[in-house]
């Protein structure tokens, strides 16, 4: 502790010393090059609100496409240009429109934008820090970031398109220019912003993870930390150890697209011509691929869990339940999420061998989901909800989670993936548990950690009709999607016209279509109310949702170091909430017990 | 012009959004209710969760009765009934786990929304609770894990090959092709760098195995008997989907994987029971492979053994109909039946070994030597793949027009000459017609030897001569 307490002291101390120049500061250092984590945090969400426009419209391209497949996409040829031929939109196009949607949802929205946003903001104020441990390293994270999404952005406006060979982008496609236009200069920037991507995800996570263990203030142990900075803590752990291995896939594609190397390539005959690469393995890169595939579903899904945790036991007014369980079945889930990967290759041929074996750590999966999903419903049992926004979001996440979670205990199983695997049934099963879910939570963590970002208060009512229409819209995407998969449609079809087996479900899937339209559509609620109460919401009073957690202990508007003393100590877990004999329903964590004596339980004394 | 309208109707819904919000605003300061207060909002949040709810199960029951019928029918395989059965099974657990979680989680927010004054139950944690959700929970994934894996190993269990209808299958993009192995049950060889545009296979000629092999435009199985499939392609990742048998096996180039079940219905069962005289099985390709990926169509038909017998008993082995190829790789190859011409030196046949939709979609023309019989417009059955192949490039680009010209070398009388080409032209756009495309996409000329491109002193000139040109217009 003394230890702790050392650094602590020489960083405040340190802070002191140069506490007059941050007002010297230049603006482009400030708000373009700042190395405050809460502005990089709000680079990180206007970023990655920006990539959610842009994934939301290439999802509803595609789903123009496949609800009216008759119809005469001329209107869009200002937009598509060449890729709308004849009123048709390009089959190749189609497939880049998959991909990229894939990609930027995934990496830009999902990881960046929610870890990047929620890791970088949170962390240091949750656990009492003056910044991040590195200050530069995360201002670089955040640059490596924006170079990763400029390169990505330039492909989608490249003559020969952006990467179409789906968000896996498995060889040979994607190393053979000629097997596919994307798998040209499309490919190329893919590979290279997904190699920046990773990188920016390493500095962050790094970052993170020294931040939690070393830049505690005192008293906050492990065991008090809040579950939103144990699911940041565990996520970042989980990138670290995962992305540089999709980084060792990337740059063996590399070598096998420039180079003429034969890591992924063997006895491929194409475009009338013998290819020399020989002795490669398409399975490998799958292997490479899929063991940062599978975790990053949980690098998505984990903060949304952290936050969503936080927020349903503020506003039931109650301890979360099962705290010791919630930190045990995240960190059981990163651990199992690293050995579960082959389950998205039962069917690739693969030793069927390695098959029962994934099956079987595929669902144990299920057991600390299970418990998570039983705590949260336990926490709601009996509490007195103020349903604001981000709680609505926050159950929203639950009954996504739940839903999705069950249909994944389906496709773990092998030998009922045989005939689901690459189906609609696998597309509504990852949307509901990691798209969706994991939105959710980023949209719940916006609402709730709005008025410490920007002082102001977001419109509750914009929010409610935003949550109520979203939630509805979602299920009417997703849910319909599990019968077309039941019915045995393949992903990644252009049109299902040419089968027999795939000619039913016209009119479902225009429904889907719609339905998406409308999702997409009523996200401008929430894009207005955002902006709008930047710069109009109401005055946000210190503790709005009357929260027991260190960031709301700083000013309305945290300046650089975010306390302007000292840096609050803290004395018991951000759990005590309606604590039997408490004034109040709420006692943050920096109230010692020796001023609430009325609701202590036993043993709980200062230790000082 | 659209592009302004989309913009207008943009602007205007921002601006109807402002005004609302402007007057919702304006409202509440009139109403002079107060910030921060829990007040009916929360009330109205609360009872909206139990009545999604309840809409929304009804709904679900609603939709799946009416999606049902437009699932697959019942699988047409032995394992595939098993593992529809597992799928069913465990749905119906989840379906219980599911109900029980959500009537909790919905029911939950209306019981237990704020009430002033009232306070939250202390509730922290409960062992004995959690370890009852985490031992049942792992109770059910056992059962799940151990039926799983048994049926899992059982069809992963091969039977012997002798036993099996041993059939290869091959993706390329973006078509399937089926070899058999013929009457010695013995799948010939192959190499990888002995493909080319005839011989799609790659067939290892110095195999005499592979002589028998035949390779038919339909996959035929027959009932009741397993059927192992070798799978494997040739340019990129495809994967063999089989909806009605419940089979799903990538194909790897360089990585030959395999597949087998037994088919339990024939089709003109099938065609019974569902009651669609039009019914038929399909494989389709499940990993994306590029364009064409949502077009690899191919037709499977079931016999029953007897029918099967027949239908293999009258299929024509690869190197009868490709006598001329072959006869390339193997010196005085003679097919059973073929006129024998050991005085007249054989014409040099030329093998096309362009990529027609490539070469079409990038020059726009291409010239192929397509075998007719002698003196006839009868197209052999060795020019189908390039038939085929034009055939490709006319489904990839499904608005090309193309002109089919015939030419002919200089032997013999022009005017015969040249009625021979504008015929074999016609029979070109005839067997394209047959296969599906409009005939107002295709015209046939014939210009005999009026445009020749080699010289027609020599056998050589005369062979380049003897051409096909198609060119889109």
């Amino acid at each position: 502790m003394s230890a702790v307490g050392t650094i602590e002291q020489a960083h405040a101390h340190a802070h002191d010393d140069h506490g007059h120049d941050h007002h010297e500061l230049h603006w482009i250092q400030k708000y373009v090059f700042s190395e405050d984590h809460k502005v990089i945090a709000k680079q990180y969400l206007f970023s990655g609100i920006f990539w959610a426009i842009i994934g939301g419209v290439l999802s509803l391209l595609f789903r123009l496409q496949l609800g009216f497949p008759d119809a005469n996409m001329d209107w869009l040829q200002p937009l598509l240009g060449g890729w709308i031929k004849d009123g048709k939109l390009d089959p190749e196009f189609y497939l880049a429109l998959v991909t990229m949607h894939g990609t930027i949802m995934v990496f830009f929205v999902l990881t960046a934008g929610l870890s990047g946003t929620f890791s970088n903001f949170l962390i240091p104020l949750q656990i009492g820090a003056r910044d991040m441990a590195s200050g530069f390293l995360n201002m670089l994270s955040f640059w490596f970031f924006f170079l990763s999404g400029v390169l990505m952005f330039i492909s989608l406006f490249t003559s020969t398109g952006p990467a179409a060979g789906g968000w896996t982008v498995y060889p040979p496609l994607s190393a053979l220019p000629q097997a596919i236009q994307g798998s040209q200069s499309g490919m190329t920037l893919w590979l290279l912003s997904m190699a920046l991507f990773i990188v920016s995800a390493l500095l962050g996570g790094l970052n993170y993870i020294t931040t939690v263990i070393n830049l505690r203030t005192k008293g906050m142990t492990f065991d008090r930390m809040p579950l939103t900075i144990w699911a940041f803590f565990i996520t970042a752990i989980i990138g670290l150890l995962s992305f540089p291995v999709l980084f060792s896939g990337a740059l063996l594609l590399i070598f096998d697209r420039s180079f003429g190397t034969s890591f992924f390539l063997s006895e491929i005959y194409i475009g009338g011509e013998h290819l020399t690469q020989m002795g490669g393995s398409p399975v490998l890169f799958q292997h490479l691929f899929w063991f940062l595939g599978h975790p990053e579903v949980y690098i998505v899904l984990i903060p949304a869990l952290g936050i969503t945790s936080e927020i349903i036991a503020t506003c039931s007014r109650k301890p979360i339940f099962g705290y010791k369980a919630m930190i045990f079945s995240i960190v059981g889930i990163a651990f199992l999420s690293f050995i579960v990967w082959a389950h998205h290759m039962f069917v690739t041929g693969m030793n069927p061998f390695l098959g029962s074996i994934f099956m079987l750590l595929t669902l144990i999966i299920a057991v600390p989901s299970a418990v998570k999903a039983f705590n949260y419903i336990a926490t709601i049992w009996r509490g007195n909800i103020v349903f604001t926004p981000a709680m609505l979001f926050s159950i929203g996440l639950v009954s996504f989670f739940i839903s999705g979670g069950l249909t994944g205990i389906i496709l773990g199983n092998a030998a009922a993936d045989i005939q689901l695997h690459d189906t609609y049934f696998v597309v509504a099963h990852f949307h509901i548990v990691m798209g969706t879910a994991s939105f959710f939570g980023m949209v719940a963590g916006v609402y709730h950690w709005f008025p410490k970002m920007f002082g102001r208060m977001m419109d509750e009512t914009l929010g409610y009709v935003h949550f109520w229409l979203t939630f509805i819209g979602a299920y009417c995407v997703f849910f319909p999607m599990h019968y077309i998969g039941i019915a045995g449609f393949p992903r990644r079809y252009y049109s299902f016209t040419g089968f027999d087996a795939f000619s039913s479900f016209v009119d479902l899937n225009m429904f889907i279509s719609i339905s998406a339209i409308f999702t997409v559509t009523v996200q401008f609620i929430f894009l207005f109310n955002f902006f709008y109460s930047i710069f109009r919401g109401r005055r946000s009073p210190l503790n709005p949702w009357k929260s027991n957690t260190l960031e709301w202990t700083t000013p309305i508007n945290p300046g650089h170091g975010n306390w302007p003393g000292e840096i609050p100590h803290v004395y018991r877990w951000s759990y005590d909430y309606s604590k039997p004999g408490a004034a109040d329903d709420f006692i943050p964590q920096h109230i010692p017990f020796s001023q609430t004596k009325e609701s202590n339980l036993p043993g709980e004394v200062d230790k000082e | 012009m659209n592009g302004l309208m989309l913009t207008a109707v943009g602007a205007l819904i921002l601006i109807i959004l402002v005004l609302v919000y402007r007057i919702h605003t304006l409202v509440v300061v009139m109403r002079g209710a107060k910030s921060g207060d829990i007040g009916m909002a929360n009330k109205v949040n609360a009872f909206i969760f139990p009545v999604f709810f309840f809409v929304g199960l009804a709904l679900f029951y609603w939709s799946y009765q009416s999606a049902k019928p437009y699932f697959l029918p019942e699988a047409a395989s032995e394992h595939g009934k098993i593992t529809d059965g597992i799928f069913w099974e465990v749905m119906l657990i989840l379906l219980i786990a599911f109900l029980v979680t959500n009537v909790l989680l919905y029911v939950f927010p209306f019981l237990y929304q704020y009430k002033e004054g009232k306070k939250a139950y202390f509730y922290p944690d409960n062992h004995k609770l959690e370890m009852v959700w985490t031992v049942i929970p792992a109770l059910v994934m056992a059962f799940f894990v151990v039926f799983g894996l048994i049926e899992w190993n059982k069809i992963f269990t091969f039977p012997e090959e002798s036993k099996c209808e041993v059939i290869e299958i091959m993706g390329k993009q973006f078509a399937w092709q089926v070899r058999y192995p013929g009457q010695d049950n013995t799948l010939g060889k192959y190499k990888f760098k002995e493909i080319d545009a005839t011989n799609e296979f790659g067939i290892d000629l110095t195999d005499k195995a592979s002589f028998d092999d035949f390779i038919p435009r339909e996959l035929h199985i027959p009932k009741g008997k397993p059927v192992l499939l070798r799978i494997r392609a040739r340019d990129v990742l495809h994967s063999v989907f089989l909806p009605h048998f419940r089979v799903k096996m990538d194909a790897v180039p360089g990585m030959p994987t395999k597949f087998w079940f037994v088919p339990t219905k024939t089709t003109a069962e099938m065609r019974a029971e569902t009651g669609n005289p039009k019914f038929n099985y399909e494989l389709a390709c499940t990993e994306i492979c590029g364009r064409g990926h949502f077009a690899m169509r191919f037709l499977v038909v079931v016999d029953d053994s007897a029918d099967y017998e027949v239908w293999k008993k009258k299929q024509n082995p690869w190197v009868n109909e490709n006598a001329d190829y072959v006869r390339t790789k193997v010196p005085g190859f003679v097919a059973p039946g073929e006129e024998v011409k050991t005085t007249t030196p054989v014409a040099p046949v030329i093998v096309d070994t362009v990529n027609v939709v490539e070469e079409l979609t990038k020059k726009g023309e291409v010239s192929l030597h397509i075998n007719f019989a002698s003196g006839s417009s009868d197209l052999t059955d060795a020019s189908m793949p390039s038939v085929k192949s034009i055939f490709e490039f006319l489904t990839s680009d499904k608005k090309a027009k193309i002109e089919i010209s015939g030419h002919t070398d200089n032997s013999g009388d022009a005017k015969k000459n040249k009625d021979l080409s504008k015929q074999r032209a016609q029979a070109i756009v005839d067997a394209l017609v047959k296969l599906g495309i409009a005939k107002k996409r295709l015209e046939a000329k014939g210009f005999g030897a009026e445009k020749p491109v080699a010289d027609n002193a020599t056998e050589e000139g005369k062979a380049q001569n003897r051409r096909v040109e198609i060119k889109k217009i």
